[in-house]
């Protein structure tokens, strides 16, 4: 009986402490992998930062509105409104909002200056520049054999771009503005003084088209500049970096939040000093979107993690050639990638891009409890 | 000189390309190494040139929708076409969930068919391991990505190599011992009380 006993008491915590282990690693695989970051303090705004010109901004288009529209802008701050984003065409990946077709010039002009507010010069720039080509594509698109002859609309054009505003303009409390519809996805998450911009999806298809006699490209800069950098390493670098496969669309786009891939490629840290400052201009490609004050910040932080960082490249390295590239550190994601067109394989004149925070994605770790 | 050019040539190339995905067959995996097991997300997505032929492929009767036990059967056939190794040796892939759209859906050269594979096993933390992911699935029509997830602690991924289409997929891990965790020391312990104590 004692004998039992002893047994029994000996293996009990044996039994508990498996099963606490395999109630353990069961939970690992329900979880996301990403990296774990802690919540980041929360700093009230005031009406002079930019955080105060883009809530009088956001206030300012409030204003221009009725009340049922006022209804169609507006999303609670918690919900899924904010996933709610493609590359798509509104006519494939409907969105919600209002339309920028549907509004008045004021209430367009208010629109836009509420973006001007929020981005950077040059971020409002490219923005607008996606959206032209877009109806540049719109004008191609009829007539040829594209979508329209089947009787379906894809709704392409500069009228079907929506925005949508998430939780109240506030100096303390979390809002959003979504902007976005074909070939482009802006989230700019707002708490207190921190303005956050991932994840956001800038793409262009064309990615050269001509305006007013101009030559535009939309995302040229981060083109020229990634083809700059891949040729600025030496041939031992270059083995690391490129890939020895194709890559054929964002790894994760759209609907793909809340995951992170194992980096490849070749760490940062192995870079001259010439090169990281080249690898920063890049990410200040799509960091440099959103307004000055919010960027600098974000930069700083990019290149504090320089060390921890990878650079990868699928494709030739000839500017012109179409070839994907990719940045990723602790609190990193950007992609560019050359998506495929009609029997031609991948193309220079169709670019999708990617940016997001592993960590802060929507401000995750400034509305983190 | 030559890139400018190669911009006229771009700015007079007709744009007649739509731009969602056309004549391929974009087929995702995205793999998720645990500490007891491989979990496998499959994301095919059809181009609207060839949704059709996709769509057929799984309603076989051709009424128009797709019943669960064709959705069942497309499912088993990619399946049928994946392959698993671990060191060299098969590990057999389970279909977990399948989430397929409708036909008006998988049409616009958007929506994903989403297969959730698993296979279960028992990684120890003194081995080193090779898992290959392997996907031929329709190759004429498809182009391929593969990725392996972070995964949590308990692993470390060494290496990564893949084919130029990516149809193929090895990853060399290991669990470092300093995070072991695995169950079977557990029960080695407690038959090792038990024969102490009987």
């Amino acid at each position: 009986m004692k004998r039992k006993f002893l047994i029994a008491a000996l293996c009990f915590p044996v039994v508990v402490t498996a099963g606490w282990m395999w109630l353990a690693a069961k939970q690992q695989t329900k979880r996301v992998a990403t990296t774990p970051a802690a919540p980041l303090p929360v700093h009230p705004a005031s009406p002079s930062d930019v955080t105060g010109k883009t809530v009088a901004a956001a206030q300012a288009f409030l204003a221009t509105l009725d009340d049922a529209g006022r209804t169609k802008v507006s999303f609670p701050f918690d919900s899924d409104q904010k996933s709610k984003w493609s590359n798509f065409p509104p006519g494939i990946y409907p969105r919600n909002g209002l339309r920028l077709g549907d509004l008045n010039a004021r209430q367009r002009d208010a629109v836009f200056a509420l973006l001007a507010t929020a981005l950077s010069q040059r971020g409002l720039q490219k923005v607008k520049e996606i959206m032209e080509g877009d109806e540049v594509l719109k004008n191609s698109e009829e007539g040829s054999a594209g979508a329209p002859r089947r009787g379906f609309d894809p709704q392409f054009g500069r009228d079907h771009y929506y925005i949508a505003l998430l939780g109240t303009p506030s100096l303390t409390d979390p809002w959003m503005i979504q902007f976005g519809g074909h070939h482009l996805a802006m989230n700019v998450t707002i708490v207190g003084k921190a303005n956050v911009l991932t994840p956001s999806l800038p793409a262009a298809q064309p990615a050269i088209y001509k305006l007013n006699s101009e030559t535009v490209r939309p995302l040229g800069r981060e083109n020229d500049k990634g083809f700059a950098l891949i040729n600025s390493l030496d041939a031992e670098q270059q083995k690391q970096a490129i890939l020895s496969y194709q890559v054929n669309d964002l790894v994760l786009g759209a609907g793909q939040d809340g995951k992170m891939v194992q980096p490849e490629g070749i760490k940062v840290s192995l870079f001259n000093d010439a090169q990281k400052e080249k690898l920063l201009d890049i990410v200040n490609e799509w960091v440099g979107i959103l307004n000055d004050e919010a960027a600098g910040v974000k930069l700083a932080e990019v290149k504090a993690n320089l060390g921890e960082t990878w650079f990868a490249w699928s494709g030739p390295t000839t500017n012109g050639s179409p070839a994907y590239f990719r940045i990723q550190g602790p609190t990193l994601w950007i992609e560019y990638s050359p998506q495929r067109m009609r029997g031609s394989g991948l193309d220079i004149n169709h670019i999708h891009t990617i940016y997001r925070d592993p960590t802060n994605d929507y401000g995750a770790r400034l509305v983190k409890k | 000189m030559k890139s400018f050019f190669l911009l006229i040539l771009l700015i007079l190339l007709p744009q007649s390309a739509a731009a969602h995905r056309l004549d391929e067959y974009l087929q995702a995996a995205q793999i998720n190494l645990t500490p007891t097991g491989v979990r496998i997300e499959l994301r095919l997505t059809p181009g609207v040139d060839v949704a059709d032929r996709i769509y057929a492929l799984i309603d076989l009767d051709r009424n128009g929708q797709t019943s669960p036990a064709e959705q069942r059967a497309y499912a088993q056939r990619v399946l049928d076409d994946l392959a698993l190794e671990l060191d060299n040796r098969p590990l057999p892939l389970t279909l977990t969930s399948v989430a397929f759209p409708s036909r008006a859906e998988l049409k616009t050269g958007d929506s994903a068919i989403i297969l959730a594979l698993s296979a279960d096993t028992n990684f120890s933390t003194s081995d080193d391991y090779q898992l290959t992911f392997r996907n031929n699935h329709l190759p004429t029509l498809s182009v391929y990505n593969a990725n392996t997830l972070i995964p949590t602690a308990l692993i470390k991924i060494t290496s990564q190599q893949r084919d130029p289409l990516q149809h193929e997929l090895t990853i060399h891990f290991h669990l470092p011992s300093t995070t072991a965790s695995t169950t079977w020391p557990i029960w080695r312990l407690f038959l090792w009380l038990s024969e102490l104590l009987i």
